[in-house]
């Protein structure tokens, strides 16, 4: 990834994004494109093949109102796509490709266009006043180390990155990252290259910071959690909504197991587990629920925060799902979206695993 | 629902009645919802005992049954039998295992008593979200398919034929005999080989239940044990099609190329033959070299291939014995050695054997490594640094899966293994039968073996077919089978990976997967593995765990 | 067809309830037919249920052979006839007339709950049989915790009352149950049959026949059962393994063909068993330094091979010639002939002998009884590959397991299926 195509970015990234795919929709390359689209206040994602709606464009919108992986699963699960190209970020394209490993996306006409990502406004800062966008960041944004194409989250199924970081101002490099990506720019006619030098320094510094950042911060938010009373006290003031599960692109269950009868006990259960104990909080399935939900979704989770957003009493649920993410992950060597070759680990038997719990 | 769940504890003798105090166990379930009856009885599982629950159950009119007694694994079976008696659902019932598991391990009686309230509690919890479920039967066909015509196939053709039965045997090639039939005798008797295949194909002819297919190949098995749709093609024909209940594989081996190997020159040095290229020879009547003579000299290899394979073959060592029996028979003068990595010799006549090819004037060297070498009309055997000189080198190459284990492997599910050959159910005790019900395997199709071990396999499949699939009979299913629901189902298709009795099938048109009650042995995997918790095992539902062991953990 | 002809074409005799045994009861019981099976211990299980794990898998033992005991136990069609020895056969195929003499239990089987309680007060104590003699048992006993069927025996040739006509009474007392009756007698049973399994297995060769082996029950010298029954988590050791001074071992040799020589064949499956107990060895005691001394190694098969390569470097691999095994100083002198025939001497702490793999005892008389053949070495049967393994040379009678000769458990396993499959297409 020395070099990259060179295109013009005058009037900045999103209208340069925009413009490329205009070209791609007349030369009739992409049949629909699927980007987010700037109406009155808000941001949405569009399938468009509509030339002029790309006017309003807003390629990474300060704002995530809706995390790209699911709005990928509503739109390909019930069967392919015709060829689209999507433009998301690395978060978003990454939890796709993990959904594709749950047969819940169907990747294979959708071609990702990646950018380099600054990070995300919390949605109920951006309410409150619009112009924090691009200056206050998800806790989980400050700490991402997926914001680019370089380390070990690179998701392998991308096929264009766009470069800014490091880039001269008023350009942007195009990077092709799969034969597809490749061909896409030659049918465009983007052949004039540029050496991609600074860029790759620029991430690669950005990369390093980031991750003592996130090691720092997690490690922090570790001691928070230690023990049964941590996790208590931190999900103290968790009223239920799930709202975290409806907007976890990992989520997709029909029906979640903390909505189902198991856990539903008769008036007189809970009458003998009243008299048990002395007395029984009601309801008490706060932790039930995060836990159980950690148990299911931390070998997936992309770390895109898309929960802490959605939370309306600010728990940081997105930075103690990460810590438990990045632990679980760590035992099976496991990128989650990285490639969608690579098998998620509960569903795949291997003989020489987890060793050290065998008997010897 | 009315519930009334019955609660009896067996003392057991002194085994449980003085361990813990089975009054205060008594007391304590007393009062839970929906039990409608505790007692406690000497020896449930004695013949009074078994009358007097049958009666507990039409006195009071129970609908649900917990036994706190001995393991499950002794006496489940005993106690469903009295539900049944009782004329109540035997999947209503519940046992704790107030014995094995707590009396003859907690020495302290408090700590006894303690465990044995929490563990019937628990069993009273669970038992209310048992469903009665049913066992099905469903009708099956008692036909059977045989793939491979060679001893093995014909073999359990043979057996399995019977007025009530057809058998449908089916072989690739245009004769049938397989490889026994390229030999002229079989060790370690020196009987007929040849002639054995001849007399099996013979039989075979004359048996109006046995249709008998060549020049044919199977193309498709779809469905499951009892009801097997198959669809054969004869060469350039139209399909056929037909329905069995039970496959029987026994497709072969082929044997290891040693021209990958350069240290034997096969295919480059002349006069080095295999050993089916030499029965072939001695079939037509004489050996020979490639210039006309007969060899006055001639080395045989062992173990080809036995490095590059990782096993054994089992046979070789005996088929090179067989084959210097061969030569002095045609040849008198001629001067063998045998060049061998480890004999194989195992068995009540085999050593015999040995000794006696041995005595006909047959050398047997010890040796690692061998590497050949052309000189004019010679092949040197260079055996760990001595050199020997021959007229005719004989290798005997190793067994290997046949080319085309993966296509049956994908048709009929069954997985492949050790060796690369399909694999069987069970090392030990399950050598013929594969995890796919209704199919089977014989022969060298699962391993090396030799022709003795081949026909016990193929009439094993015989006996295993013919007392599991009889004429007339109904299926009876398992009971306690896993269910997907289809609402809750994303068709992740989790389940589909880990079954490994193929007993779950992906619905194209409703994106669910589907279990199959038939084929499905209750073994729980789909259930653990379900991301959604659609898949849910009917007797160990998430309700009736959670309900059990909350009531421990209180 | 006379009724009773008729009703002689649904029943089988199986005799040996063994591995092989077992699986024929099932796989005939399955098909609708009754099964006598008969046993001549009070347990049944036959060697397998001896071995603490089995190769190559190396999977518990117990663990896979007690469901199939269990289905036994609880199939209404197999009736198990423990303490039970076949006495005559007369009639042909399709209907056999069959003599069995049962021995007396002297323990009720309805009332017995095995609660073990009636041991202790027993008087006689005597080296237990199942242990391989490494434990001891009373005269009335359970051969192994965790035996089926559950219940106590009482052996007649060691109890007072028959051995001495005391009138002891100690055991009946102890019993809760009343399960214990002094009134049983042998009984004679007559079985009416259509076909025969004969699935009677096997012994080891007695090593104090084998010339230079260094057995005399004394020293550091032990049978691969023995080396079983110390190992075995139910044994008499509880699963430790030491010498006889109790002492654990800081060398060990597993010496391959005991006996090959006198017996006049490879039992096919030492050499597996010689390596499976590299790895029992070498896992109770991680520091032992371990020989292993062979002629040929001989594992055939897929899996047998890999098992080896998996192993072979816990220890040092041996070939030999002309083996003689003696002792000095306490420790068990090997000297050999090495196959450069240099003449070699090693001395270890305990050396584990592989014997021949024999017909069980009584095989002969069994076979006269029978009707059937022997090969050369006793086994029952045709070595021919002309036949297939399980004839016997007598119609309706049919051969499973190491009766015919030296098998792993794989293939008694299938032959045991394949007499089935004989019986049932025979008898219909």
């Amino acid at each position: 990834m020395k070099e990259g195509h060179v295109i013009k970015a005058t009037e900045g990234t999103s209208k340069a994004i925009a413009g490329l795919l205009k070209s791609s929709l007349e030369k009739k390359i992409f049949e629909a494109v699927l980007v987010p689209i700037r109406t009155n206040k808000e941001y949405n994602y569009v399938l468009t093949d509509n030339i002029d709606l790309l006017n309003k464009a807003e390629i990474m919108p300060p704002v995530m109102s809706v995390q790209g992986g699911k709005v990928l699963q509503a739109l390909t699960r019930h069967g392919k796509s015709r060829k689209i190209a999507a433009v998301m970020r690395m978060c978003e394209i990454r939890a796709a490709i993990e959904l594709s490993k749950l047969e819940q996306t169907d990747l294979e006409n959708v071609f990702f266009i990646s950018v380099d990502c600054n990070g995300v406004t919390p949605l109920s800062d951006y309410l409150e006043d619009p112009s924090c966008a691009g200056k206050k960041f998800r806790p989980l944004c400050e700490i991402c180390t997926s914001f680019s194409v370089v380390g070990d989250e690179q998701a392998q199924d991308v096929d264009i990155h766009a470069a800014t970081m490091g880039v001269d101002k008023g350009q942007m490099l195009l990077i092709p990252m799969s034969t597809d990506g490749e061909s896409v720019l030659e049918k465009l006619g983007i052949d004039k290259k540029q050496d991609a030098g600074n860029w790759v320094k620029q991430t690669e510094k950005l990369q390093k910071q980031r991750t003592a950042a996130r090691e720092k911060a997690l490690t922090k938010t570790k001691e928070t959690i230690k023990g049964l009373n941590g996790l208590v006290e931190v999900f103290s003031r968790c009223i239920e909504c799930y709202n975290c599960r409806s907007v976890c692109p990992i989520c997709y269950c029909r029906l979640c197991f903390s909505d189902k009868e198991t856990f539903r006990e008769t008036g007189g259960e809970y009458l003998d587990r009243a008299q048990a104990q002395g007395v029984m909080k009601c309801m008490d399935e706060v932790l039930q629920f995060h836990l159980g939900r950690m148990s299911h979704i931390s070998l997936s989770c992309v770390s895109c925060g898309m929960c802490e957003d959605a939370c309306p009493v600010d728990i940081p649920v997105g930075q103690i799902f990460s810590v438990v993410a990045e632990r679980s992950q760590a035992i099976f060597n496991y990128v989650p979206g990285k490639s969608s070759d690579e098998a998620q680990p509960l569903r795949t038997f291997e003989l020489d695993e987890l060793t050290e719990v065998e008997d010897k | 629902m009315d519930r009334k769940i019955g609660v009896y504890v067996c003392e057991c003798g002194p085994n449980i009645a003085d361990a813990l105090d089975i009054d205060r166990v008594i007391e304590a379930v007393s009062g839970l919802e929906n039990v409608a009856v505790v007692e406690r009885y000497k020896l449930l599982c004695s013949p009074g005992g078994k009358k007097y629950l049958a009666e507990q159950i039409k006195e009071h009119g129970l609908t649900h049954l917990v036994v706190g007694a001995c393991s499950p694994k002794q006496h489940e079976a005993t106690f469903m039998g009295v539900c049944e008696e009782g004329r109540m659902n035997p999947f209503l019932m519940q046992m704790a295992n107030l014995r094995e598991q707590i009396a003859w391990i907690t020495p302290d009686k408090e700590k006894a008593t303690e465990r044995a309230i929490r563990h019937m509690k628990a069993a009273v919890r669970r038992v209310r979200y048992h469903a009665p479920l049913e066992q099905k039967e469903i009708e099956c066909n008692a036909d059977v398919l045989v793939i491979g015509g060679g001893i093995a196939g014909m073999s359990a053709a043979l057996l399995l034929s019977s007025p009530d039965r057809k058998v449908f045997l089916v072989e690739k090639n245009t004769e049938l005999g397989g490889m026994v039939s390229r030999c002229e005798k079989l060790f370690p008797d020196m009987a007929r080989g040849s002639e054995i295949t001849e007399s099996r194909v013979k039989s075979l002819k004359e048996d109006e239940n046995i249709e008998v297919l060549t020049g044919t190949v199977v193309e498709n098995v779809l469905g499951f044990f009892g009801n097997f749709v198959v669809t054969v093609r004869e060469k350039e024909s139209e399909p056929q099609e037909f329905k069995v209940g039970a496959v029987v594989v026994a497709t072969g081996a082929d044997l290891f190329d040693p021209s990958a190997l350069a240290e034997y020159g096969y295919g480059k040095i002349k006069n080095v033959v295999t050993a089916p290229e030499l029965e072939e020879m001695n079939l037509k009547g004489n050996i020979t070299l490639e210039n006309g003579n007969e060899p006055k000299s001639v080395g045989i290899i062992h173990c080809v291939g036995r490095k590059e394979k990782g096993y054994c073959s089992e046979v070789c060592c005996r088929v090179g014995m067989k084959i210097s029996r061969y030569l002095k028979e045609k040849i008198p003068a001629v001067s063998i050695t045998q060049f061998y990595q480890d004999l194989c010799v195992p068995g009540s006549g085999a050593q015999a054997f040995y000794e006696k090819t041995r005595n006909t004037g047959v050398e047997f060297v010890c040796t690692e490594a061998v590497k050949l070498s052309g000189s004019v009309e010679k092949i040197k055997i260079d055996h760990d640094g001595k050199i020997d000189t021959v007229d005719m080198v004989v290798l005997l190459p190793a067994i290997e899966p046949a080319k085309d284990t993966s296509e049956i492997s994908e048709m009929l599910g069954v997985e492949k293994g050790k060796g690369g050959f399909l694999t069987e159910e069970h090392e030990k005790i399950g050598p013929v039968t594969t995890t796919v019900e209704g199919v089977c395997l014989a022969g060298t199709v699962s391993g090396p073996k030799t022709v003795r071990d081949a026909v016990s396999q193929s009439e094993a499949v015989a006996g295993k077919i013919l007392s599991s699939l009889v004429p007339g009979r109904k299926l009876e299913t398992e009971a306690r089978t896993s269910k997907i629901s289809e609402s809750l189902c994303t068709g992740c298709r989790t389940c589909l990976t880990v079954c490994c009795y193929s007993a779950i099938e992906y619905d194209e048109s409703r994106g669910v997967c589907v279990v199959n009650e038939v084929l499905c042995k209750g073994c729980g995997n789909c259930a653990a593995a379900c991301p959604s918790g659609a898949a849910t095992h009917q007797q160990f539902t998430p309700t009736q765990i959670y309900r059990e062991v909350i009531e421990i953990l209180r | 067809m006379t009724k009773k002809q008729q009703k002689a074409k649904e029943q089988v005799l199986v005799i040996g309830a063994g591995m092989a045994g077992i699986e024929a009861s099932l796989t005939l019981a399955a098909a609708d037919k009754k099964v006598y099976l008969v046993e001549k211990e009070p347990l049944f299980g036959g060697k397998v249920i001896k071995f603490e794990e089995v190769f190559a898998n190396m999977e518990c033992s117990t663990c896979m052979a007690a469901p199939k005991q269990q289905e036994v136990l609880q199939n209404d069609k197999i009736e198990l006839l423990t303490l039970g020895k076949v006495k005559e056969v007369q009639g042909e195929a399709g209907n056999f007339v069959v003599k069995i003499e049962k021995k007396a239990r002297y323990v009720s089987l309805e009332e017995c709950i095995g609660c073990n309680e009636c041991f202790e007060p027993c008087p006689v104590s005597l080296p237990n049989e199942f242990e391989e003699n490494l434990g001891e048992r009373k005269a009335i006993y359970i051969p192994c915790p965790g035996a089926l069927p559950n219940i106590p025996s009482i052996d007649t040739e060691n109890c007072v009352r028959f051995t001495k006509g005391e009138n002891c009474q100690l055991c009946k007392e102890a019993c809760m149950f009343e399960a214990i009756d002094f009134d049983q007698k042998d009984e004679e049973v007559e079985l009416n049959v259509g076909a025969i399994i004969v699935a009677t297995g096997f012994d080891l060769m007695d090593p104090e026949q084998i010339s230079d082996c260094g057995y005399n029950g004394k020293a550091n010298v032990y049978t691969a059962l023995e080396m079983e029954r110390l190992y075995a988590s139910n044994g008499p050791t509880e699963g430790k393994i030491t010498l006889r001074n109790g002492k654990e071992p800081t060398s060990a040799a597993m010496i391959h063909c005991i006996g090959r020589e006198k017996a006049g064949y490879c039992s096919g499956v030492c050499c597996m068993y010689s390596f499976k107990f590299i790895h029992y060895l070498k896992d109770k005691l991680p520091e032992i330094t371990l020989y292993d001394f062979y002629s040929d190694l001989c594992m055939p098969g897929k899996s047998y091979q890999p098992f080896y390569e998996h192993l072979k470097d816990k220890t040092e691999s041996v070939r030999f010639q002309d083996l003689k095994i003696a002792h000095q100083n306490g420790k068990v002198r090997i000297k050999y002939k090495s196959l450069a025939d240099q003449d070699k001497t090693l001395d270890v702490d305990m050396v584990i002998l592989a014997p021949a793999i024999m017909p069980a005892k009584g095989a002969s008389e069994l076979a006269g009884v029978l009707g059937v053949e022997q090969d050369e070495n006793g086994f029952f049967g045709f070595q021919s590959s002309d036949r297939s393994p399980e004839e016997s040379g007598r119609d309706g009678i049919y051969l499973a397991g190491c009766v015919l000769g030296p098998e792993d458990i794989g293939k008694a396993i299938a032959q045991a299926d394949a007499a089935a499959g004989k019986v049932i297409a025979l008898l219909g």
